[in-house]
């Protein structure tokens, strides 16, 4: 069953999106299901007041692209992660891992994982 | 092609979401509409299940409240208000320090004051310094709190350095010291987490 990331991890989620290259929203909600094989169900109506708060913090940046698209959809808006934001991501990903390690030890490794 | 039902619920949907953000200037909600527009158009031509993807997008009016918030705070920090705001708070911090400098000066060695401070002044030097802390709320609370718990605590250390050359710090001065720096700092506090409210409201208006 798909998992609905908290807001924290919402923020995280899309910083990791956007270091590999400029994206506008929707691509960010459909690379986060796409990568996660559809195990993180992301409220969309989450992502864009958290790419608020995102560009608040001078972490991404973004740009409107003036030009509709080919199918007629209106003008897009691209973010791009900022120096700050490469900071932030690091920060937030050793937080995880630390995390992650700390959960494993009841939840995860291989004992658990025969027991299910 | 959409059934007319279909087109009506996304407008009613999109219409909810504008209704929440009508506090913001009309340029910041047009572009706000804009890109969340975009967004669904192109999800429904994805999946073609309107009521689907409204539902994937989240309840209308939270996801308007989540954006005016995050707008809110976008603006409360802007740079021209942070200059007009600390030298306002300041003037009316130095104003009601002074007060209570002045009344500080009526206390004498072994407790009590040498005459009883004018109600009328202490009410007058609260209420300054409620107002310097609702000024700096106004603007960055999160950053104000800990501005004014520094405020606060280096004011404390120059009223001693004042204090030293006209008594002999014994436990009454101390005493008295603890409790004056306990009382501005909760009226520091008091006030940022009341203009903290205020000028999220304050902030929209003067953007508009």
């Amino acid at each position: 069953m798909a998992r609905k990331p908290t807001r924290g991890d919402v923020s995280a989620l899309i910083l990791a999106v956007l270091s590999e290259g400029a994206l506008h929203g929707y691509a960010i909600a459909r690379e986060v299901e796409r990568r996660s094989e559809n195990a993180l169900a992301l409220r969309e109506g989450s992502l864009y007041p958290t790419l608020r708060d995102l560009e608040t913090n001078g972490y991404i940046v973004g740009e409107w692209d003036d030009a509709a698209t080919p199918t007629g959809t209106p003008a897009r808006k691209t973010y791009k992660l900022t120096a700050a934001g490469q900071s932030e991501l690091a920060k937030q990903a050793r937080e995880w891992q630390i995390y992650a390690r700390a959960l494993d030890g009841f939840l995860g490794g291989k004992a658990n994982a025969e027991k299910i | 092609m959409q059934k007319k039902s279909e087109v009506q619920s996304l407008e009613n949907y999109l219409s909810q979401i504008a209704h929440e953000l009508r506090a913001l200037p009309s340029q910041a909600r047009a572009d706000e509409m804009r890109e969340i527009e975009a967004h669904l158009r192109t999800m429904i031509e994805e999946r073609g299940d309107v009521a689907g993807v409204l539902a994937q997008f989240g309840k209308p009016r939270k996801v308007g409240r989540d954006l005016r918030k995050a707008w809110e705070s976008r603006q409360q920090e802007s740079w021209w208000r942070i200059i007009v705001a600390i030298p306002t708070g300041a003037s009316f911090y130095m104003i009601g320090m002074s007060s209570w400098i002045n009344i500080s000066q009526l206390f004498v060695n072994g407790g009590g004051f040498t005459k009883s401070p004018s109600i009328y002044f202490l009410a007058f030097a609260t209420f300054t310094v409620l107002l310097s802390g609702a000024v700096f709320g106004s603007i960055s609370p999160k950053r104000s709190r800990i501005a004014g718990a520094l405020l606060s605590s280096t004011i404390l250390w120059c009223w001693f350095v004042v204090f030293r050359s006209s008594h002999q710090l014994d436990f009454s001065i101390f005493a008295y010291g603890a409790a004056f720096w306990l009382y501005q700092t909760f009226l520091l506090l008091t006030g940022i987490h009341f203009g903290a409210r205020r000028g999220k409201r304050l902030s929209v208006r003067l953007a508009k």
